[in-house]
């Protein structure tokens, strides 16, 4: 004997073809098989020699279908028909060497009865008691035959292979130790789950391991492992070529059966109509009785024996072959070459018909001269000597990959498959933790996608014969699907619409809806379900700016308010951009804060920025909204204005915007594009807004003038001030920023124009004139700030006027706990939220008659107003108050309380609720 | 036709459309005739004096359709050099779209982006290489050709900025090229994951966990 081994693997599979009503001829291709393929190999078994062990791959259909006792019948009906058909032709015939065909049919048809009754007309059980002697090794393949590779989903490719090797396992009583890939379909990844469900081996293409990474130094002369642990076993392609290939191979000798001559297509039709469809449609008889003869039309009668002659020939010259092969690689040895030669079973019998045959023929020639293994017993002598590589995708089919399951003619179908697949997740999470009704739906709808997934209507399709029936069943499957979908949606309380679909279909018993069940969709189901309170008010709150993200006031405000929402007994959801190192997720002070990436987050155009933003923003309130039923979106600013509109319309409920600025108020007017695009943007999102705040009434009659707004639509909430933040304290000595008889003026912002920073140097000459002692000191960075530096020394008034820059927020505390004037000169300003903290701060606080700012102080109550960009005006008011004590000291005590009052969150934020209920019950949802 | 026996595609040939086209007006047409019937139906139902309240389940008639309102892009691997993708813009996000540019969905330019973004996490600008295509009207599939073995590709749909350049509308996940011959190129990567040096494997496994609920926390 040679040194190697030859491993022969079959894998048996049809489609699941049972169908609830009778005559069904794609119910034949199950019979054919049994008849030509299936008992033939057990009649190999029977007369196997000892220490012969191969595999067989059983699909789960082809399981459910031998062990179904309608299909049993009904193949008992079949082997009657056809046997009544033999006695007729008996009579019938005249010729001498038909007649003896029909003697071999008559001897072969009784054996394969008494086959399948030895088997209590089940053939698995014949499998079965071989596979336990050992002479056979019986493995199985995914649950319906999908190709793997164009799954969609993790889960559904594990109830794939689970339920496959579930099935095999009810069928056999025990675990598979192999794996059929449908179609030798691998793909990284599938290992994975193979190899957690203790697979030990399964089967690819020759080349798969040839274009391995790394190359696999023994080719396709040993199994490699997968990444994961899988063994793979490459198909030998020259080898197998022999027995599979019609041009090339055994099968087409002239000796050979003809596969296209049965008798069904040339007799009378009333002859032989019992046999047939009942509707008269001529299908094979399984009687054939010509032989392949040549490339000729007229087709000379079968002569058994010289096919038999044949049988022996060529299992000889196979064998020749192996051991010439073997002889070849003899010194390979760690591990010694092997062979492995994988077939679709119903090539021997059914398509070869001498196929089976020629196996126990090549079993007698091969004894002792060719050692037969099977994978399991490959790997546990030689596991140590198989290198491990990663193999890409590939299959057993044309040019190598995966055209023949997806193609112009095919790829429609898994758009389909795959939206059943999440179909299913979705629908377990939405009825999670389901009852036993939900299950029998649940179920099925499992059934009709598996169904449909099976890669023989793909595979058909390409083929294109037998299309319709393929599409038709993938339609149907589909159809059924969506319809249980539906039937499901409604909630029904008892099995009773689902039964029939049952009925029809009752493919695999027992159905896990567990890999459905996804571990985070349990999660948010208990998580939603235990903290949801119904009463609460539910808001999706979305803002470009979010803290840490800080570019303006918008980031604190939006903070501010949603926190004190949260306190006040609502929940709400924020919704904002992405920031690196920051979570994609987290609870922040009670507020839900998603940070969403959108897909292009370092486009240059700032507006396109924007729009991709806004589609992210938008997919994300639109998966929230699954769960969290919204009262109302909030949303701030005309970046947010895309997703706003959009998740209005598809969520259907009301929509608050808050419309911070104006493009028109920054620049004055409307002069570029860019700015028009963004003033229409504003525009949009106040109109589609059923209510829109403002800050100010400033901002009021802006935003009603440019937008032409009613004035009913827009409500003034003002900014508010947290005092925590503004930690202050009285400082009576130590002072670090002034001498203790000195006055100090304190201001604080950006050191850009529109904050009005020159008046104050304009101002402090005539300040200066009068009292020496005040000083101002202004904090912040900006542009202008070496400007007004440079101004500031060449006015002599160093030591008067400090611009410092950049401080810390302690500087910043402290500095307001020390100063005794709080002075904001801004030409512009929407709000104004820095004099607010002024007031907060309990100083007597100066503002300019502008913007937001004049509606925050009423004069001489609350602090006191001075004329924009007017340094007498700002000197008379500095002056007022250094040289009045008693003035400084009510319009600190008023402002403070104005600050704690008026511009509290805690009210702002009842305001705000207030206008969200408002807005519902003007539109009730 | 489709009464004829002929299929889509033979009607596709005689009417010298593409199949897409026809596949389009076909399931159109199934769509519409659905309607009708389920109209009918009511219509029936309405006009008979129940004895009995119709069951509603009767009313249920599912006609697979062109495609789902849904946001979807999916990129399926063909061979090693061709990927094929599906796609669906659900009525949501077209009219974001139109929204942000202003201009009716029909207007707007249909581009896919390919991305090479091999051993990369891609972040949306960091893709080795990219290239555009334009792609016809009504359509939702496509089969991407001349790419290269061993490598992997993201691709989007979308559509051109005013300034010419690519507004992303949706992206697919990502895909691997299998080789066509074999390399080094996992060679490491495969050591590292055998020798437990790797928490993850380093190339690409298919298979994503869906779940229904996945962006809620």
């Amino acid at each position: 004997m040679k040194s190697g081994y030859f491993t022969f693997i079959l894998h048996a599979h049809l489609p699941y073809v049972k169908h609830r009503e009778a005559n069904r001829l794609e119910e034949r291709w199950v019979f054919e098989a049994m008849t030509e393929t299936y008992i033939p190999l057990l009649w190999v078994l029977e007369q196997q020699p000892e220490g012969f062990t191969w595999n067989i791959s059983f699909s789960p259909p082809v399981m459910e279908m031998l062990s179904d006792p309608v299909l049993q019948r009904r193949y008992l009906e079949y082997l009657d028909s056809t046997e009544n058909l033999i006695k007729k032709e008996k009579v019938r015939s005249l010729d001498r060497e038909e007649a003896k065909v029909i003697r071999f049919y008559s001897e072969r048809y009784k054996n394969i009865r008494d086959t399948f009754f030895k088997w209590d007309q089940n053939l698995l059980n014949g499998f079965k008691h071989f596979h336990s002697r050992g002479a056979v090794e019986c493995f199985t393949t995914a649950a319906t035959h999908a190709f793997l590779p164009y799954v969609q989903t993790h889960e559904a490719l594990q109830a794939q292979i689970d339920m496959g090797i579930s099935t095999f396992e009810q069928h056999f009583g025990e675990k598979p130790k192999g794996f059929w890939l449908p179609e030798c379909a691998y793909t990284p990844g599938i290992d994975k789950l193979l190899h957690q469900k203790g697979i030990l081996y399964t089967f690819v293409d020759e080349q798969t391991l040839l274009n391995s990474s790394p190359k696999s130094a023994r080719g396709i002369g040993s199994p490699v492992f997968s990444p994961h642990g899988v063994a793979l076993f490459p198909r030998n392609r020259e080898i197998s070529g022999k027995v599979w290939s019609s041009m090339t191979g055994y099968p087409g000798d002239v000796d050979y059966r003809e596969f296209y001559r049965d008798i069904a297509y040339n007799r009378e039709l009333d002859y032989i109509l019992p046999h047939i469809h009942p509707e008269g449609i001529r299908i094979d008889t399984g009687l054939k009785y010509h032989r392949i003869t040549g490339q000729v039309e007229e087709k000379q009668i079968y002569v058994r024996e010289w096919a038999e002659g044949k049988i022996k020939q060529h299992a000889e010259d196979f064998t020749e072959t192996i051991e010439a092969r073997l002889s070849e690689k003899e010194h390979e040895c760690f591990p010694p070459h092997l062979i492995t030669a994988p077939f679709d079973a119903e090539l021997f019998g059914h398509w070869w018909f001498e196929g089976t045959d020629w196996i126990a023929a090549f079993q007698k020639a091969s004894l002792g001269r060719v050692e037969w293994i099977t994978p399991t017993e490959f790997i546990n002598r030689h596991y140590q000597d198989l290198e491990t590589v990663h193999a890409s995708f590939s299959t057993w089919g044309r040019n190598e990959y995966g055209e023949v399951w997806l193609n112009e003619k095919n790829a429609w179908m898994y758009r389909h498959l795959h939206k059943c697949e999440r179909e299913i997740i979705s629908a377990v999470a939405l009825h999670s933790p389901l009852t036993p009704v939900a299950k029998r739906y649940v179920k099925q709808m499992i059934r009709e996608w598996m169904l449909a997934a099976s890669s023989d209507w793909a595979f058909i399709v390409d083929n294109e014969t037998s299309a319709q029936y393929a599409n038709e069943r993938f339609k149907t499957h589909i159809e059924r699907f969506h319809t249980i979908k539906e039937l499901f949606k409604q909630n029904p309380q008892t099995t009773a619409s689902i039964e029939v679909f049952e009925k029809d279909f009752p493919f695999l018993k027992s159905i896990d809806t567990s890999y459905f069940e996804t571990p985070h969709d349990l999660y948010i189901q208990q998580q939603y379900n235990q903290h949801s309170e119904k009463e609460k008010q539910k808001i999706l709150m979305l803002s470009w700016e979010f803290p840490p993200m800080v570019v303006g006031g918008l980031a604190r405000h939006v903070f501010d308010l949603a926190k004190t929402l949260v306190r006040q007994g609502n929940e709400v959801h924020v919704v904002t951009c992405h920031v690196d190192g920051y979570p994609e997720h987290e609870i922040n002070q009670g507020i839900h804060v998603y940070r969403v990436r959108s897909n292009q987050p370092q486009t240059e155009e700032f507006f396109h920025w924007t729009g991709s933003l806004n589609l992210a923003i938008a997919d994300q309130g639109r998966e929230l909204a699954k769960k969290i039923k919204f009262d109302c979106i909030h949303a701030h600013d005309w970046l947010v204005s895309v997703a706003a509109k959009g998740l209005k319309h598809e969520l259907n409920i009301p929509l608050i915007a808050t419309i911070h600025a104006t493009e028109h108020g920054r620049n004055n007017g409307i002069y570029n594009d860019l700015q028009y695009e963004i003033n229409q943007k504003e525009w949009e999102l106040c109109y589609e807004a059923s209510e829109v705040i403002v800050c100010s009434p400033y901002m009021k009659e802006e935003v009603a003038r440019v937008f032409r707004l009613p004035e009913e639509k827009i409500h003034i909430l003002p900014n508010g001030v947290d005092p925590e933040l503004i930690q202050t304290e009285d400082v009576t000595e130590g002072f670090r920023f002034k001498d203790p008889h000195e006055i100090l003026v304190f201001s604080v912002g950006r050191v850009v124009k529109e904050k009005g920073f020159q008046t104050i140097i304009e101002a402090a000459h005539l300040v200066k004139q009068r009292m020496g002692s005040i000083k101002f000191i202004i904090a912040g960075k900006g542009p202008m700030l070496d400007e007004y530096r440079s101004m500031v020394h060449n006015e002599g008034l160093e030591g008067h006027v400090t611009f410092t820059g950049f401080v810390s927020d302690d500087d910043r505390n402290r500095l307001l706990s020390e100063c005794d004037i709080a002075l904001f000169p801004s030409l512009y300003e929407p709000f104004g939220i820095v004099a607010l903290e002024g007031m907060a701060a309990g100083k007597a606080t100066v503002v300019t008659d502008t913007g937001g700012l004049k509606d925050i102080i009423r004069h001489e109550e609350t602090g006191l107003k001075i004329y924009p960009g007017n340094p007498e005006s700002l000197a008379w008011a500095v002056l007022t108050l250094a040289q009045d004590e008693q003035l400084r000291r009510t319009l600190a005590i008023n402002g403070k309380r104005e600050a704690e009052t008026v511009f509290n969150w805690n009210e702002i934020a009842q305001q705000t609720s207030a206008l969200y209920k408002q807005c519902l019950q003007k539109n009730p949802v | 036709m489709k009464e004829k026996g002929l299929t889509l595609q033979q009607i596709a040939e005689k009417m010298n459309m593409s199949l897409g086209k026809v596949q389009y007006r076909w399931n159109k047409y199934r769509q519409e005739a659905g309607k009708v019937r389920e109209d009918e139906k009511e219509k029936q139902e309405k006009q008979a004096i129940p004895a009995d309240p119709p069951k509603q389940e009767q009313t249920i008639q599912w006609v697979m359709p062109y495609e789902f309102d849904e946001d979807t892009l999916f990129a399926m691997v063909q061979s090693p050099t061709s990927i094929y993708v599906y796609w669906s813009i659900s009525s949501m996000k077209r009219k974001m779209v139109e929204h942000h540019f202003r201009t009716p969905w029909s207007e707007l330019p249909k581009r896919m982006k390919i991305y090479d973004v091999t051993d990369i996490t891609f972040q949306g600008h960091n893709a080795h290489r990219n290239f555009e295509i334009d792609i016809p009207e009504m359509t939702n599939n496509w089969f991407i050709q001349h790419l290269e073995p061993d490598r992997s590709y993201v691709i989007d749909i979308g559509t051109r900025t005013f300034d010419g350049s690519f507004f992303t509308v949706l992206r697919s996940n990502p895909v691997e090229t299998p080789r066509d011959q074999s390399n080094e190129h996992r060679t490491s990567s495969v050591m590292n994951w055998k020798n437990g040096n790797a928490e993850v494997p380093e190339w690409m496994e298919n298979f994503s966990s869906y779940s229904y609920y996945q962006k809620i926390r």
